[in-house]
């Protein structure tokens, strides 16, 4: 049973990403764009590092590390879970989640799973690239990488699942969780030591987006085990409490009466 | 002329009925300065350059930079995107007033509207958040102002020509992307570009991004009439430019449109 499940998210992921692939031209301009403008990011960030070498204790490595880390976990939900977020949060608006809830499938994944952007590729290859060029990663720590951007990943899906879910609490909420989302993601993208006092505090806890931009470059230059665990159970308590804040908010959703036929 | 001056004051109109849209942004911009105002200060703090910097001057100089980012219509080019892509654009062909004209309007209308709502919050805010400071030319704000409508012309004129690449490069986005990343950069939003080295200066003033963002932003803090004029000229020069460009693409367009039927 679980591994015919297994096996139907697995063709779910392979028939999205053949979709984003249809449009070949496309595909491959959006994939090459999304890496040109990824690094065309980071010329601004390292003219700004040249300038002052550091700031609050992180040089431009540490800045490439966190970005590469940033954008990688990022284009995991873009690639794989592209269905959370803005898409879901439009069919439970409009009353078009039926067609998920008559599946005996998992709600949740499968209408995650079953939209892939190909720019996520792109993404992909900038994170990784950057991640490597930091010279963060070696032997020693290149479980504790792997580790990080697990982390990320639980971190940028929670999040999503959390915001789609608000759908199902409150009307007309698309635009608003769209541009948290993107709020969200913003504060991940500048240097986390610029975040002190409160804002620090405040972006480790309630609002996570210190467990990408923060946290990670603190375990990795200080090997602080400490650190390392909280992150991980953080990241794990985040992740399954978002997905069952979504099924809470499953139980109010009402059901439209369109007629909605997918592919 | 007077076609074009209504569909501007339409989409003015409209724009009333998305101030929860804008309060989003407003939102979000307030954010960007509070991370940004934070970010100077430690800079300021723990570096020896750290006379030439004033936390204040720099942040009003970001505000600019994100007034005229955020004012802008979003999701403009995808719209256009759509239109090429289904077909329904050979439709606006029919009407008294050209295509592109009447995007043009739109987002213009939508940036006039939300320009000055942007800047007076946002100025209200910086004024709350460095207790009254005021940075250097503060007396620069009306010509900056000005000016900062000249650049609006000009992205709507950009974020049109972003909506019609669709004809050639079947999607819109990459080529947003590219022009967005390329106006952070080369327009240092974020960062003055006198930071930058000398090369990457003359590359970003050979676009016209380093004029329609920091040649107008950088008044805040160094206004002298010279520069004013100097930006005056530079954006009114990429403005005609782009114009040809888009008037070159609603001819190939038409051609384009009249070869595959419409």
């Amino acid at each position: 049973m679980a591994d015919r499940k297994q096996h139907f998210f697995a063709r779910l992921i392979q028939m999205s990403m053949k979709q984003s692939y249809a449009l070949k031209a496309s595909f491959w301009m959006r994939l090459v764009f999304m890496i040109v403008s990824d690094l065309i990011m980071m010329i601004g960030w390292y003219v700004m590092f040249e300038s002052f070498q550091t700031i609050n204790g992180w040089n431009f490595n540490d800045f490439m590390f966190m970005s590469g880390l940033n954008i990688s976990a990022f284009s995991i939900w873009t690639l794989f879970f592209r269905g959370a977020g803005i898409r879901m949060s439009q069919w439970i608006q409009n009353g078009e989640f039926d067609y998920f809830l008559l599946s005996p499938q998992n709600v949740l994944f499968h209408a995650s799973c079953c939209v892939s952007e190909p720019s996520g590729w792109g993404d992909f290859v900038a994170g990784i690239g950057l991640m490597i060029a930091s010279g963060l990663i070696t032997v020693s720590t290149f479980g504790i990488v792997v580790i990080l951007f697990i982390c990320a990943v639980l971190c940028f899906l929670s999040v999503n699942f959390f915001l789609t879910a608000i759908n199902f609490y409150f009307k007309n909420t698309v635009d608003l969780t769209e541009r948290l989302f993107y709020v969200f993601f913003s504060i991940c993208g500048y240097p986390g030591s610029i975040y002190t006092d409160w804002a620090k505090i405040l972006l480790i806890t309630i609002f996570p987006a210190g467990l990408i931009s923060i946290l990670p470059i603190e375990v990795l230059k200080n090997t602080q085990g400490f650190t390392l665990l909280y992150l991980s159970g953080a990241s794990i308590t985040l992740f399954f409490g978002s997905i069952l804040f979504f099924y809470r908010g499953l139980k109010k959703y009402e059901s439209g009466n369109r007629t909605i036929l997918r592919g | 002329m007077h076609k074009y001056l209504s569909l501007i004051k339409i989409s003015f109109t409209a724009q009333k009925n998305f101030i929860p849209v804008l309060c989003a942004r407003v939102f979000f911009l307030l954010l960007l300065v509070c991370i940004f105002n934070q970010f100077w200060h430690i800079v300021k703090q723990e570096n020896a350059v750290s006379a030439l910097i004033n936390p204040v001057d720099f942040i009003w100089y970001l505000l600019i930079g994100c007034v005229l980012q955020y004012g802008r219509a979003e999701g403009f080019h995808y719209r256009i995107e759509q239109e090429v892509k289904s077909g329904n654009i050979a439709y606006g062909l029919l009407r008294p007033v050209s295509v592109i004209g009447a995007y043009f309007c739109e987002a213009m209308g939508t940036f006039l509207f939300r320009l000055p709502f942007l800047f007076c919050v946002g100025a209200v805010f910086l004024l709350i958040l460095t207790n009254g400071e005021l940075p250097t030319d503060f007396s620069a704000l009306p010509v900056i102002f000005s000016l900062m409508v000249l650049s609006a012309i000009f992205i709507s004129l950009c974020t049109v020509f972003i909506g019609l690449s669709t004809l050639w490069m079947q999607d819109a986005l990459p080529m947003f992307w590219l022009i967005q990343k390329a106006e952070y950069i080369l327009g240092g939003l974020f960062f003055p570009l006198s930071f930058y080295p000398e090369w990457l200066q003359q590359i970003a003033f050979a676009t016209p991004f380093g004029w329609i963002n920091y040649g107008v932003a950088r008044l805040i803090y160094d206004y002298s009439s010279v520069n004013a004029v100097e930006t005056f000229i530079h954006i009114l020069f990429w403005i005609i430019i782009m114009i040809c460009v888009n008037m070159l693409f609603y001819r190939l367009l038409v051609r384009r449109i009249a070869i595959h039927g419409g």
